[in-house]
């Protein structure tokens, strides 16, 4: 096999061809073309999530696969993310995954809301409108830009409301060096196009109407601002509590939508809660980490729901105040990665 | 810290094979990675500390800001926060696991020195004695972190 560097093809359970560029990696060519395998490492070999059985072709295994295959390598799987495109291949991939397939949107409009954090409309063009369950996340594919000599995907919660089916909001904060948010922040131009892959992931409501604490801090956010205008628009009854936790008052954002929140939704309260209030500043909400300040409110929890979204550290002190104050582990939802 | 030359060349050849992780971890740096990690150790070699004993002194502090979320606490004259984001990173070297996304900045009060490191660095020095490339956006200068944390 040889030719020019665009002229592989990736054959996808017998029926689908994807081109592909030598030297790719088959994680890459995939998502380029619309197919987004789970990953959770970045692309490096570590989670073992991109796994994909290799029919034909494929190059030589790696150590890294050899340790997080372990016995699937005799079946024939590989790690998408280290097999590197040297020629035709075919593969063997769940029909979930073929349905998580692109979805082609224009970068429509951008609002600052804090230093560091962005508020990103798309507007859908192929499909025109989506249908997803609040809580869950979409890929976004960072192409190659100088930032970054090839393209990746990452992670980003949902931030808008499920019944504008034509619309996509994220709400993304810069990291210091981050290929991905950086390509957000300083690359990405309005009325440029965007690919994502459909709506995935588990983090959502669940159908039992317990009263609920949503906890959230910094980007976290996104997805309870979808749950809410689901709850807003009627589409389940429960009593909520939303703690939004940031260092100082100028890391809070959204706050008179999520304020506009407790007269739409019945039973909603809005706790902002900041860590430190800097001289000068005008504050008169709850002062202190947002997981003290639950304590502060609460003295029993056994008959809540708590949902998390936010830093891992954030995660791990929420997880132990809530069940410190009886709630069952089983009625905690978080993403885990 | 004993390095195996033929786990190094492996990981050498994976992150030279890929321009994304290249550009990531070696940044322009064109010495193997075997000689980048001998340089930098030579480094902690003359300043008097090892690479164990520096990554412990920066996990220490980053737990300590971790355990304060994003917020800024003072551990002895150095201030000290994180920042972290959702998602985990995995290490070039095969099955080391998967690290949080996490930056911690630290200050010194006195001395004027700061640094940030994140949570896969910790690991790279601790484990492996790799500081990154010169060039790389992310490595940290063995000399910085001596002075700030010494
Ligand atoms: C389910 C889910 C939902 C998410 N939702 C959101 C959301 O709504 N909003 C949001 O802003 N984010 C969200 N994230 C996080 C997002 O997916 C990205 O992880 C984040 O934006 C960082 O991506 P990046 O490409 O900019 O940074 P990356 O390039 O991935 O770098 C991130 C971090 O990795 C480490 N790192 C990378 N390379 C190196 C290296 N060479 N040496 C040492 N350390 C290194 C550093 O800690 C760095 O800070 C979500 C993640 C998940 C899993
Ligand atoms: S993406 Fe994590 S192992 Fe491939
Ligand atoms: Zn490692």
């Amino acid at each position: 096999m040889g030719g020019s560097d665009l002229d592989y093809k990736i054959r996808v359970n017998q029926d689908h061809l994807i081109p592909a560029r030598s030297g790719q990696t088959l994680l890459t060519a995939l998502a380029s073309h619309g197919v987004f395998l789970p990953t959770a490492c970045g692309g490096r070999g570590a989670c073992g999530l991109c796994k994909v059985k290799v029919v034909a072709g494929g190059g030589p295994l790696t150590d890294k696969e050899t340790v997080r295959l372990g016995d699937l390598v005799k079946a024939g799987f590989r790690l998408a993310c280290q097999v590197r495109i040297d020629g035709h291949l075919q593969i063997e991939l769940p029909q979930q995954v073929l349905q998580d397939s692109l979805v082609r949107a224009v970068f429509a409009d951008v609002q600052e809301l804090t230093a560091d954090t962005r508020l990103f409309r798309f507007e859908l063009q192929d499909p025109p409108v989506i249908d997803f369950i609040p809580g869950q996340y979409v890929r976004l594919l960072c192409p190659p830009y100088p930032g970054s000599p090839e393209p990746v995907t990452r992670e980003y919660s949902i931030a808008s409301d499920p019944a504008n089916r034509h619309i996509l909001e994220l709400v993304i904060r810069k990291v210091p060096n981050g290929i991905c948010t950086r390509y957000c922040f300083d690359y990405l131009k309005i009325g440029q196009q965007v690919f994502l892959s459909r709506p995935v992931g588990q983090f959502g409501l669940s159908d039992r109407p317990l009263p609920a604490v949503f906890i959230a801090g910094g980007s976290g956010l996104a997805p309870f601002l979808a749950m809410l205008y689901a709850l807003a628009d009627g589409q389940q009854y429960r009593p909520v509590t939303l703690f939004f936790g940031a260092r100082t008052v100028n890391d809070l954002y959204l706050l008179e939508r999520l304020r506009g929140f407790e007269a739409r939704i019945k039973g909603f309260r809005f706790v902002p809660v900041v860590a430190q209030v800097e001289q000068g500043q005008d504050w008169d909400g709850q002062v202190g980490l947002v997981t003290d300040v639950i304590g502060r409110l609460y003295q029993d929890l056994k008959g809540h729901e708590g949902y998390l979204c936010g830093p891992p550290g954030m995660i791990d002190a929420a997880l132990k105040v809530l069940t410190a104050l009886g709630m069952p582990p089983e009625q905690i939802y978080y993403d885990k990665f | 810290m004993s390095q195996d030359p033929d786990l190094l060349g492996k990981v050498e050849l994976s992150l030279r094979s890929s321009p994304a992780l290249s550009t990531s971890f070696l940044g322009k740096d064109h010495r193997p990675v075997a000689e980048i990690i001998a340089a930098d150790a030579a480094t902690l070699a003359r300043l008097g500390i090892t690479a164990t004993d520096l990554a412990k002194r920066m996990q220490g502090l980053a737990a300590i800001a971790r355990q304060n979320l994003e917020v800024p606490v003072v551990v002895g004259r150095i201030e000290v926060y994180c920042q972290q984001w959702k998602g985990r990173i995995g290490c070039p070297w095969p099955g080391c696991g998967l690290f949080d996304k996490t930056v911690t900045v630290a200050r010194h009060l006195d001395k004027g020195i700061a640094a940030s490191w994140t949570d896969l660095n910790m690991h790279l020095i601790a484990e492996h004695g790799f500081f990154e490339g010169i060039g790389s956006p992310f490595r940290v200068e063995p000399q910085v972190l001596v002075q700030l944390l010494a």
